[in-house]
């Protein structure tokens, strides 16, 4: 069951004000080796400051929310262990970038072996979330639009995992080839083969609904 | 005529715009897709197909993020990374692990290899020396079984145990007869040899190692009989359950459960035994237990088996059955969550904080988004921040709070879920709720309605389709909420429904609630 009533803690949705972070300040660098000090508050201030845009890039790149708590902490864990090797070639949200790509790559990787997930519950719950400073939208165009995105979704989720992450950050994200080829380590001309592959597929499985010109073949 | 294929339409469709000021082969196959587009319907169909997913994937592209529990994900990625040394670590994602695996797998088998190519080679060239003893031909006897009588006590160091929760009341019994009652008494007691504990109507539950922690059952008695570096012993006395997760234990480290005529022994696994009127059940989450008793013989149990036995049967590998899906899900849920950073009792004492929670008996509360029991308890927590939420049994949510705990401020109740219900059922007169009843459905946008409902009436599914809606309303017209109570609508189609009957605008009048049903 649905209920409107307000619950306390989703109105602050564990925000923190500024005056409660003291570390909020902390230049990047100075941040990251407090981190490998094992300071507590350095940890909550790192997870303070990306944690939107890991879940940003987490809920784009799978379009799937109810998974997103176990990819989110999945992520700022590999990162916590692995910031005594980070070593500032890279500014920090690259670096977190690059574990929510191989992340998400990785569940696109086991969710091939099971059943296709429905994707409309979870862009129905985000929707519901939306906050007071969106643009007001109708529910019928709402539902279009959430409707559109499941079926992006849906099609995505037909591809083989490695056609789909190329495809996804080449379409959707906007990367180039030789930045897909360092956050997926593999080199440019493959990528830029599985992306033509992926295109051809996945542009033809989102045609084939209206394909009702069946028998003549495409150019 | 062939088509255009679809993945060169997105290309067009994209460039479309540029399309007549493109240069070269680009704009020479972009003016040839428009011409085609002029004369194939199929292929304009496409296109606008591929538009619309276009505009869909550049609206996926600028989502903001959804909006999470925060604080309950900080709180389990810190549990997750305190969980290190028991559970196995989160594995990097494939593009990350690349240089490492290899390297460190050929590394490790070339080390025995060498060792015994040395070892053989050693042998082969000084042959065997006067010093050197063969290994016997025949298989040795079996070791001497322990001499009986009294055994000197071994110069073993005694383990304690921290009170993690306590739910209901419950009653500790120290080893010097003292007799704690209550939560915060018992939580305030390190668990010894000797010490009895019986539960009421909730659980107990210690934490004595990372990881390894004993949960004491409801209407349960359990002595821990011996409780020290070099054996763990439990009895449950008369009655009871106790289920147990114990982290890898050395060979000379025996852990015991006594049930009656029944020992439970294991190591390194999570098991439940239970001993109700004259049998005893054992069931075996994960690694594996040995049931055994005095001239009734043994039995073991892998992970997912489990064992009924009345006190005077002969235990038969027979009676070990496979465990359903939902018994193992019970026995899982039936340990809280251990303490994540363990050193040595004194340390987690210090370290962690003690959360007292009053709630209505039925309520089950969770702490981070964790279940951890029902009716009022006392846990024992890292500091920071945590969040409190109580749910009845069916899972609807009656409270919910953040608390800080930060150790210094000391021990103090906290409520939740306490507070006075909404009223949910109908409420107000009759004829007020008629009222209410037909000034929402004049305000309501039909069209919107129909638009909920547009796709599935396109393939005839909509008619006699309905959604039931519990709305309640403040005398000034605001709606007060507006709860799905019933639908054969998917879940996306009735939450459309519900969103267009919360944008209704309703004047002054009565505060009723009501039940409305809207059929298409």
């Amino acid at each position: 069951m649905l209920t409107l009533v307000a619950r306390t803690p989703s109105d602050t949705s564990g925000a923190t004000r500024v005056g409660d972070r003291p570390l909020a300040s902390l230049p990047e660098r100075e941040l990251v080796e407090r981190c490998n000090t094992g300071e507590r508050a350095a940890h909550d201030e790192l997870y303070h400051r990306f944690r939107r845009v890991v879940a940003a890039n987490l809920f784009r790149a799978l379009g799937d929310r109810q998974e997103l708590d176990d990819l989110v902490q999945e992520v700022f864990v590999i990162a916590y262990r692995g910031l005594a090797n980070f070593r500032h070639e890279a500014q920090l949200a690259t670096w977190l970038y690059r574990i929510c790509v191989n992340v998400s790559y990785g569940r696109m990787r086991t969710r091939g072996r099971r059943p296709p997930p429905l994707f409309v519950d979870d862009l129905e719950q985000l929707a519901n979330q939306s906050s007071a400073t969106e643009r007001p939208e109708s529910p019928e165009r709402a539902l279009e639009r959430r409707q559109d995105q499941a079926r992006v979704y849906a099609t995505l989720a037909r591809l083989p995992a490695k056609k789909r992450i190329v495809l996804y950050l080449h379409e959707i994200e906007g990367r180039d080839l030789k930045d897909i080829a360092e956050l997926i380590d593999s080199n440019p001309v493959t990528v830029r083969t599985r992306l033509f592959y992926a295109r051809r597929e996945f542009y033809k499985l989102l045609a084939e609904d209206d394909a009702a010109a069946g028998g003549e073949g495409t150019s | 005529m062939s088509h255009v294929a679809p993945h060169r339409l997105a290309s067009y469709a994209r460039g479309a715009a540029t399309a007549g000021a493109t240069p070269g082969w680009a704009g020479r196959r972009h003016a040839r897709i428009e011409r085609h587009l002029a004369g194939c319907p199929a292929c304009a169909r496409a296109l606008a197909r591929l538009r619309d997913a276009r505009v869909a994937m550049d609206a996926i592209a600028s989502q903001p993020a959804p909006e999470l529990r925060w604080d309950r994900i900080r709180a389990q990625t810190y549990w997750a990374l305190g969980q290190t040394g028991s559970r196995p670590a989160v594995a990097p994602p494939p593009a990350l692990a690349v240089a490492r695996g290899p390297r460190a797998g050929r590394a490790r088998w070339w080390v025995p290899v060498g060792l015994a190519a040395a070892a053989t080679a050693g042998w082969l060239a000084f042959g065997r020396t006067p010093s050197v003893t063969r290994p016997p031909a025949t298989i040795a006897a079996p070791e001497a079984p322990p001499p009986a009588g009294p055994v000197a006590p071994a110069a073993v160091a005694p383990l304690t145990a921290v009170v993690t929760l306590v739910e209901g009341e419950s009653t500790l019994t120290t080893v010097d007869d003292a007799t704690l009652v209550g939560g915060s008494a018992i939580g305030a007691h390190r668990i010894v040899a000797g010490d009895r504990l019986a539960t009421g109507t909730g659980r107990v539950a210690v934490q004595f190692d990372a990881g390894s922690t004993i949960t004491v059952g409801a209407a349960s008695t359990l002595v821990f009989t011996r409780f020290d570096v070099g054996a763990i012993e439990l009895t449950l006395a008369p009655a009871g359950r106790v289920d147990v997760e114990v982290s890898k234990r050395g060979p000379d480290q025996r852990f015991l459960v006594h049930a009656g005529a029944r020992t439970v022994e294991v190591r390194g696994t999570a098991f439940r035994v239970e001993r109700q009127a004259q049998a005893v059940a054992v069931a075996c989450e994960h690694g594996r237990v040995a049931v055994s008793s005095a001239g009734a013989g043994e039995v073991e149990l892998g992970a997912g088996q489990a064992l009924a036995v009345p006190d005077d049967g002969l235990l038969d590998g027979r009676r070990v059955r496979p465990m359903s899906a939902a018994e193992l899900d019970e026995l899982l849920a039936a340990r809280p969550a251990a303490l994540p950073q363990w050193t040595d009792a004194d340390t987690v004492v210090r370290t962690t904080v003690t959360l007292p929670l009053v709630v209505p008996a039925t309520r089950t509360i969770s702490i981070d988004g964790v279940a951890v029991g029902t009716g009022s308890l006392w846990r024992r927590l890292p500091p920071g921040r945590h969040l409190v939420e109580a749910h009845d049994e069916r899972g609807r949510l009656h409270g919910s709070r953040w608390v800080d705990l930060d150790g210094v401020a000391g021990e103090k109740p906290v409520a939740v879920g306490t507070e006075a219900e909404p009223a949910l059922s109908a409420t107000g007169t009759a004829a007020a709720q008629r009222q209410r009843l037909v000034e929402l459905t004049r305000a309501l946008g039909q069209d919107q309605l129909r638009g909920c409902v547009r796709s599935l009436a396109k393939q005839g599914l909509a008619t006699g389709t309905h959604v039931e809606l519990e709305v309640g309303v403040l005398a000034s017209g605001t709606i007060r909420y507006l709860n799905i109570v019933g639908t054969d609508l998917p879940d996306g189609v009735a939450a459309c429904v519900r969103d267009v009957v919360g944008r209704a605008r309703l004047g002054r009048g009565a505060q009723v609630s009501w039940r409305h049903h809207i059929t298409f």
